[in-house]
């Protein structure tokens, strides 16, 4: 799998309030590398995105802007989720704009320094959970959207994950527990699927390498369908984080997914490997 | 020709359009649904009568054959014996198909031009099952093996093979080997009810192919609850 963005648009953020603005870049996943690309590689890389867009298209992406059925793959695999910014900036100076609570910055660095120690904190995938939400959305494996009426399903490659979109227009229901995956509601804003999600437990983590959540959690996703400049389809997932406990403030990260016409969802068994259970929260690989 | 008053027929446009973006509307915009005219099986559903033990249809043991025997005895003793593990849905593994359809717990069927895709309330555990025309000649085995779709009249058939013997046919510790093949029958009877079977041919541990049937029962809504395994066993 390529680790090249094919194609990013700029994204500006301001507070909460995101704005879309025109004027496409090329970036590489993560951090812009400090060398900028020659022509050359700039060019190898187009040819392999054309090449992957058609491949991909070959078996075409559906054409109305709010049909997301089928398949879906992000590319790469990004263990963090950070502010979108526009231009990207690289890891190290995005993690700086991440709206932490004292009680979160200090949550965070135990992560970074119990990983660091090499003895991690266990994420609830490491045990065979549901990964939780946005934490799901970046997982590296493909995801399939599943139409009928008044319900929206993913299905998740990974750890056999199903998120229910409930697009009913019901309010959710009162006994709602609070679960791994939470509670989605949907609805449509013109082409744009806005999902909002709270009804959480506390057991996820909002990304592998640091970030935690508690109970007034809330996500709001926004999916939009583009095609980018190699003729490929992606969806993009703007993922908008609220929890006063953890974050000053909301904040929105970024994904997006190429569709993936030349692929099918495949068995994956987490419980049959399942040898990372942790001890007393520390994760130890047997 | 009739003639449609151009204001009635704007404001059923203007109607439609305001359903149609209307936030959380009941009737967002669906796609890849079943043709019209065909049956669909697109709901929530569950066995109104729990499966522990699968009969033939005329009620009989299934045809075991020695090995098959030996091997479901000596899992009866293990159970009996209180040696749970001895399941493999006890250590979390997939119930296998066809097992996890007698789980006893609802799951959906969502039927789409695409594919239709049983997600099963148990472990949140799901099958995607397209409408291909043939099954791959030696796919790799696994837990939920590799599945085709096709409708007869009101009957939805699945074929399945590509199976691993990690399994149980049933609760009750039926055998079955890797040369398993099942063929799923699911006929809408009425708009509540499934009548189905489940057809075994497994020349390892059965001396002939055999059926067993089973009744599925409309349940209310969509919604399934967050079901884990590994989280309820505190494995």
């Amino acid at each position: 799998m390529s680790l090249m963005a094919g194609h990013r648009r700029g994204l500006l953020l301001a507070g909460a309030c995101v704005v879309l603005v025109s004027g496409a870049a090329v970036a590489q996943e993560g951090a812009p590398t400090a060398t900028p690309p020659t022509p050359e590689q700039l060019a190898a890389r187009d040819k392999r995105n054309a090449e992957q867009s058609a491949e991909w298209n070959r078996n075409p992406a559906p054409q109305d802007p709010r049909d997301f059925s089928g398949v879906w793959w992000t590319r790469g695999y990004d263990r963090t989720f950070r502010p979108v910014t526009n231009p990207p900036l690289p890891p190290s100076e995005s993690a700086k704009l991440l709206p932490l609570t004292a009680r979160e910055a200090a949550s965070r660095q135990h992560h970074l320094d119990m990983e660091r120690a090499g003895t991690p904190i266990a994420d609830a995938p490491t045990q065979c959970f549901p990964h939780g939400i946005p934490r799901l959305m970046a997982s590296p494996y493909p995801i399939q959207f599943v139409y009928t009426p008044g319900l929206i399903t993913i299905l998740h490659e990974v750890a056999h994950n199903v998120r229910f979109i409930h697009m009913d227009g019901k309010p959710v229901p009162t006994d709602t527990p609070r679960t791994f995956l939470g509670y989605s509601v949907g609805h449509w804003e013109g082409n744009t699927l806005v999902i909002v999600t709270d009804h959480f437990n506390d057991r996820t983590q909002i990304d592998e390498e640091s970030l935690s959540h508690g109970l007034k959690l809330k996500v709001t996703e926004r999916f939009t369908k583009f095609t980018n400049k190699y003729g490929g389809v992606e969806l993009r997932d703007l993922i908008t984080i609220e929890d006063p406990d953890h974050y000053t403030r909301p904040w929105t990260a970024e994904r997006t997914y190429p569709w993936r016409g030349d692929i099918r969802i495949a068995e994956y068994s987490c419980e049959e490997n399942n040898r990372n259970a942790p001890v007393e929260g520390i994760t130890v690989a047997k | 020709m009739k003639r449609v008053p151009l204001t009635a027929l704007g404001v059923a446009i203007l109607g439609l359009a305001s359903i149609a973006f209307a936030a959380g509307a009941p009737d967002a915009p669906l796609f890849e649904q079943p043709p019209p005219g065909t049956p669909n099986f697109t709901g929530k559903w569950a066995m109104p009568k729990r499966i522990t033990h699968l009969l033939t249809t005329d009620g009989k043991e299934p045809p075991l054959n020695a090995a098959g025997r030996a091997l479901y005895a000596k899992r009866q003793a293990a159970l009996k014996a209180g040696e749970r593990n001895i399941d493999p849905i006890n250590r979390c593994l997939m119930h296998g198909t066809p097992r996890l359809l007698y789980a006893p717990y609802p799951f959906l069927i969502l039927q789409t031009s695409r594919s239709v895709n049983f997600v099963h309330e148990v472990n949140h555990t799901f099958r995607i099952i397209y409408w291909d025309k043939t099954l791959p000649e030696d796919p790799d085995p696994d837990y939920l093996g590799y599945s085709i779709a096709r409708l007869e009249g009101r009957t939805l058939i699945i074929d399945t093979i590509g199976l691993n013997d990690l399994t149980w046919l049933d609760y009750s510790g039926l055998p079955h080997g890797e040369k398993l093949k099942v063929q799923e029958r699911y006929t809408l009877v009425g708009p509540t009810r499934i009548d189905g079977s489940v057809s075994i041919t497994d020349p390892d541990y059965y001396t002939a192919p055999w059926t067993s049937n089973f009744t599925l029962q409309r349940q209310p809504g969509m919604a399934l609850r967050e079901n884990v395994c590994t989280d309820t066993h505190r494995m």
